[in-house]
């Protein structure tokens, strides 16, 4: 309902983004008058039964939902309806019966950001879960404790404070380094590059290095990714004051 | 009470609401209202009555599978309006009908068929109703010549009987680029119109 804008008049054309000669203008209306002379007269009706005829077309179409797929995709959370509201959305992008191109484009957007977000997801889980095998399996190799004994001075005191030390956990591969020499802070080293190196055993006691990776690697976010075993021992410190892993407290 | 037995009318807003509810028959407002204003703009495009039915109810069961994107800012006619030029345009695209007579209203205001009148009135003036004819189809393929977007603003406000802020809230444009967009159209187009000029 309504009001009709009737005939054109120059005036409607005064606050465009551009100014016009008043010519311009005239010749302009001269134009629409031309249009308007040549439209079919305002009485045209439809048909009779033309209402009856939209009625009945409606007949087998569904009840409209209230905001479509993208309240339905906020109201009602769930895989199952999540995938209704991307096929609904789908449908409405490749539907090209009349519907505005906006929302066209808004609803192949939610598809390629729910399918986005839906990759990404799965690689994240899938590299948790491969990281956490791996974890896992490093975890059970029973190797680093043959290694350090030999390297760790006995004499040295538990006194050393575990922030300034390296951590003897860290970076020592079993194979490369047979000792504590590898081990390196957290901070001066380069990303490690073995991913087979031992996690906990270049302590002396294995579970004594557990607590030695935890003080010393603030750097790392966890144990093995600072056991590299780059096998460079530059910028590393000496062994003999590197404190000795076995008599850290308990 | 359902909502179409309701002699008042009703707003569009609580009509779209209660389809949406469930109640389909509340639409026959919404047809019964706009159907006339639809059907004509239909036709201006088109310049069929058959066509312009035809697409005017496509036009209508698009709004209707598409009411829940209606966001009640402006009146529905407009919205309406705008879905039904731009199919008629599409339509009128695929097939270049070609009508020689505008159906006019009877004396009551009844639908008189096309053809009895051009019977009617060949008698008396063909040559005159083949002239008008061919003015109507000038306009019409000037206007859908027209490019984007000023193919859209002249429609919709010769065709369509939209004003001007109802097309910037429609197209989302501001009401000056508008007003500039139908000036340039109508400038555009005095070069195709200007033999048809008194």
């Amino acid at each position: 309902m309504t009001m009709r804008p009737g005939s054109f008049r120059p005036d409607e054309l005064v606050g465009a983004d551009v100014d016009f000669e008043d010519a311009e203008v005239a010749r302009v209306a001269a134009a629409a008058e031309v249009i308007e002379r040549s439209t079919p007269s305002d009485s045209l009706q439809p048909t009779v039964d033309f209402t009856g005829r939209v009625m009945a077309a409606l007949a087998s179409e569904p009840t409209p939902r209230r905001a479509g797929w993208l309240r339905g995709a906020a109201e009602r959370l769930g895989l199952g309806r999540l995938v209704a509201s991307v096929g609904g959305a789908w449908a409405i992008f490749v539907d090209a019966s009349g519907r505005p191109a906006g929302v066209r484009a808004a609803a192949l957007t939610y598809v390629l950001v729910v399918l986005l977000a839906a990759a990404s997801l799965t690689g994240v889980a899938a590299l948790g879960v491969g990281g956490a095998l791996q974890f896992l399996s490093r975890d059970a190799s029973p190797t680093p404790s043959l290694l350090v004994e030999p390297t760790t001075p006995p004499d040295l005191g538990p006194v050393v404070e575990p922030s300034f030390s390296p951590s003897p956990s860290e970076s020592v591969e079993p194979d490369a380094s047979g000792g504590p020499d590898d081990s390196l802070e957290p901070g001066e080293t380069g990303p490690s590059t073995a991913p087979g190196g031992s996690t906990t055993g270049s302590t002396a006691s294995p579970g004594a290095s557990a607590e030695g990776s935890d003080d010393h690697g603030g750097a790392s976010p966890s144990p093995s990714d600072d056991h590299g075993g780059s096998g460079s021992p530059s910028g590393l410190p000496e062994p003999s004051k590197t404190p000795r892993p076995s008599e850290t407290p308990h | 009470m359902s909502l179409g037995d309701r002699q008042a009318p009703v707003d569009d807003a609580v009509v779209v609401r209660s389809v949406l509810d469930g109640d389909r028959d509340a639409f026959r407002i919404l047809v019964d209202r706009e159907g006339p204003a639809v059907v004509r703009a239909c036709y201006r495009v088109l310049g069929d009555l058959t066509a312009a039915e035809d697409v005017a109810q496509e036009a209508f069961v698009t709004a209707y599978r598409s009411l829940g994107t209606w966001r009640a800012e402006g009146p529905f006619g407009a919205w309406l309006a705008r879905i039904a030029v731009r199919l008629a345009i599409r339509q009128a695209g695929r097939h270049r009908t070609v009508a020689w007579v505008s159906p006019v209203a009877g004396p009551q205001g009844e639908v008189v068929d096309p053809t009895t009148t051009l019977r009617a009135d060949a008698a008396s003036d063909p040559e005159r109703l083949a002239l008008r004819g061919e003015r109507h189809r000038t306009v019409r393929q000037a206007v859908a010549g027209l490019a984007e977007p000023y193919r859209e603003v002249v429609a919709l406000r010769f065709f369509g009987e939209r004003s001007l802020g109802e097309i910037a809230m429609l197209t989302g444009r501001p009401l000056g680029t508008v007003k500039t967009h139908l000036h340039r159209g109508l400038a555009r187009l005095r070069g195709h119109l200007e033999e048809l000029e008194p």
